[in-house]
């Protein structure tokens, strides 16, 4: 569905109210996800993983804060596929990995990976100026990225609270640790 | 099978709570359905990603959607827009809690502004005065924290807060002067969040993660935390999460006889009670009503008059911001608290109109949520946006700075035709149950009524001097603070709920959550519903100490 400027409206207001659960088509049934244990299998292969892991730094690079590798953003993703709930999610993804790798060869015979910093920009300027649908691989990317630099720990991203720091969240004093203390002072 | 008890309630929010609370109390048997799980108080509580962007609270528009247009000649599309919240304590679980209440004029309508053409304005059967005490027993019971102060539209009360207010951010200080230069009386928004210790729970420790997420340590007046405990406390009233109910069975006499629902095991069951309460919000109440359909009640339940969905109300809402650096600003250094909690009434009913505008409503102040992933997608999306790379990095390494504020209204959403919740003709949900339809239009008089407060929310940003401010939202609505599908009068051919909010056509059936509402008022409707089923629940014990339940 084409953003209209109605459902921006709906979405924003639905969101400045409270619950801002995200619109996005193909979300599957089930409950929230719990936290994936450590010695989860993530969805994706090797190289597929490769290609996400180059393709999230360029969205969120390194530089003298970390970038997304750094935060776990793409072990995040590469979890969150795993949960029921993201079952529409995993085919359009691994078809814009396909695709970048695929760009990367034709323009430098390289794996997306390996095709170095310039290209990959180009490249990804390209699918998002090609894929300006909410559904669009692109616009996937970029949701789940934010959510691995941003989102709780727990899930496998925002190492060390590190993408906390990058924006300054001070997160709540009732996170599990300040609860733990709260709840012991009864 | 071959279940009975006193009383089945549909709803374990702000209108089935107290009315369960009420009942058990008397000595009832009371069983509360609710669709959604129990809330996890535990660590879960303040993650993002869980609760604000999966189905924590609201189900994903895949499965259980509701559709959604602004015309009647348009097709609805899917949207989880008009669910409250699919959790034990609903919509009070992850609230502000802004707890305002309605004022006379609201209750008299129709005849204080007469009739206004497209608007279908109707007053209540019942005065401001009658609703006062239960107003008093909500806000002492919940546990409202909140200021006595004058201004022009302050209502009647007989008691002041049962506690004082929240600690206040900078800001606040700041509203109340600039208000006084602009002739606006800024007062202390009253917040159902305790800021002393009772009873058991814990005064509030300003962490900052408040509207949208539930409170991990009961501080925030949620149902579970409140009503709902001290009826669970009785041990007459049981809670069944993950119980959604389908149909409002009816027997040959023409009375409910009982619920039919859908367990946490995916059983289907029935239920058979003396009286069923609905409370499910006023959407999905409507849309239950209009699932239950028998010989005797063709077009639904309680639907003879064909109101069942109508005259629906929203909140009408406008929305700006401005953003203000730390750096150039000692005063906004350092942790402070995350309460602005102000509000203007003054616009709320303007007698000699102002700009065309009679009825407005509440101006709120309040600082951003506070939830870094969608703080992080604004500020990508934000001018020229979407950015990514060194540009995305560096836009949010400088948003670090910034404090945003927000002002946002609660304003009259003028009942009409043109407004109402059926049944989508074409759309089920995953249980292959057609789901409840909404057709959204605003009257040209909310949206002169939001213009004006626009204007008037942004003089105050204008007079903080911020270093950018706009309207971000000029025109929308609340979808989830909602009421009015069982408009309740004294009138059976104009409504469906008699004053005591009992249906005219079943004797044995009470609508207790918004629906009934025959007007929106201009403040959130939370504290007006847990008032009025409080009334009623009281209306209700009665009736089941005379044996006649």
């Amino acid at each position: 569905m084409p953003i209209t400027r109605r459902a921006f409206l709906t979405e924003v207001v639905w969101s400045s109210m409270g619950t801002s659960l995200v619109l996005l088509a193909g979300c599957q049934r089930k409950t929230a996800e719990r936290a994936a244990p450590d010695d989860v299998r993530g969805y994706f292969t090797a190289d597929e993983k490769a290609t996400l892991a180059a393709a999230c730094e360029r969205i969120l690079p390194r530089d003298h804060d970390p970038g997304a590798i750094d935060l776990g953003v793409p072990d995040y993703i590469d979890r969150a596929l795993v949960a029921a709930v993201m079952t529409k999610w995993r085919a359009p993804l691994r078809k814009g990995l396909a695709d970048l790798d695929s760009r990367a060869r034709t323009r430098t015979g390289m794996a997306f990976a390996a095709a170095g910093t310039p290209a990959q920009e180009e490249i990804l300027a390209e699918v998002q100026a090609e894929s300006r649908r909410r559904t669009g691989f692109f616009r996937r990317l970029v949701h789940l990225t934010l959510e691995g630099a941003f989102g709780d720990p727990r899930h496998g991203g925002n190492k060390g609270g590190a993408g906390w720091r990058l924006i300054g969240f001070t997160p709540s004093p009732l996170a599990p640790q300040g609860l733990a203390q709260l709840r012991g002072r009864g | 099978m071959g279940e009975n008890v006193d009383v089945v309630v549909v709803g374990s929010g702000a209108g089935g709570s107290p009315v369960a609370l009420e009942l058990a109390q008397a000595g009832a048997r009371v069983v509360v359905l609710e669709k959604g799980r129990d809330f996890d108080p535990g660590e879960l509580a303040h993650d993002e990603i869980l609760m604000q962007r999966r189905d924590y609270f609201v189900p994903f528009p895949k499965d259980e959607p509701h559709t959604l247009r602004n015309s009647p000649d348009e097709p609805a599309t899917r949207t989880p827009q008009g669910w409250t919240s699919n959790i034990v304590g609903g919509g009070t679980v992850h609230y502000s809690g802004f707890f305002l209440r309605m004022k006379p004029v609201d209750f008299r309508l129709r005849s204080t502004l007469g009739a206004i053409e497209g608007a279908d304005t109707a007053d209540w059967p019942i005065a401001y005065d009658d609703m006062e005490p239960h107003y008093a027993r909500a806000e002492r019971e919940i546990g409202v924290s909140g200021a006595w102060r004058r201004h022009p539209f302050e209502e009647p009360r007989s008691a002041d807060f049962p506690m004082p207010p929240l600690a206040e951010h900078p800001f606040a200080a700041r509203i109340d002067e600039v208000g006084r230069k602009l002739g606006v009386h800024p007062f202390p928004m009253p917040r159902a969040v305790l800021s002393q210790s009772r009873g058991g729970r814990q005064a509030c420790v300003a962490c900052s993660v408040c509207g949208s997420y539930g409170c991990p340590i009961g501080a925030k007046g949620a149902m579970p935390s409140s009503l709902l405990a001290a009826a669970r406390a009785t041990g007459r009233c049981e809670v069944r999460p993950g119980s959604m109910a389908f149909e409002v069975a009816v027997g040959a006499d023409g009375r409910a006889a009982g619920v039919v629902y859908r367990d946490a095991t995916g059983e289907t069951r029935r239920i058979d009670a003396r009286c069923v309460v609905v409370a499910c919000s006023a959407i999905e109440s409507a849309r239950l009503l209009l699932l239950s359909q028998s010989s005797r009640f063709p077009r639904g339940l309680a639907n003879g008059s064909g109101l069942v969905g109508k005259n629906v109300v929203f909140s009408s809402l406008t929305k700006g911001h401005a953003s203000f650096a730390r750096a150039s600003r000692p005063w906004l250094a350092g942790r402070l608290s995350p309460f602005v909690n102000r509000a203007v009434q003054d616009f709320y009913h303007l007698d000699p109109a102002r700009e065309g505008v009679r009825k407005a409503g509440t101006l709120q102040f309040l600082l951003a949520h506070a939830n870094p992933i969608m703080n992080a997608e604004r500020i990508m999306n934000r001018k020229g946006g979407p950015v990514w790379g060194q540009e995305l990095k560096d836009r949010l390494r400088a948003a670090r700075d910034e404090v945003r504020l927000e002002f946002e209204t609660f304003a009259e959403f003028l009942p009409s035709a043109k407004t109402f919740v059926d049944l989508d003709p074409e759309v089920r949900d995953r249980f292959g149950r057609p789901v409840a339809r909404m057709t959204v239009v605003h009257h040209p008089a909310d949206l002169a009524a939001l213009r004006f407060l626009a204007a008037r929310g942004m003089e105050v940003m204008r007079a903080l001097e911020p270093d950018d401010a706009e309207v971000g939202i000029a025109a929308g609505q609340t979808l989830f603070i909602q009421g009015g599908s069982c408009r309740f009068g004294d009138d059976p051919a104009a409504s469906v709920l008699d004053r005591n909010c009992r249906a005219h056509e079943v004797p044995n059936l009470y609508v207790t959550d918004g629906s009934f509402l025959p007007s929106s008022g201009g403040v959130p409707l939370t504290l007006t519903i847990v008032a009025n089923a409080l009334r009623v629940g009281t209306h209700l014990a009665e009736r089941f100490r005379r044996r006649e339940i």
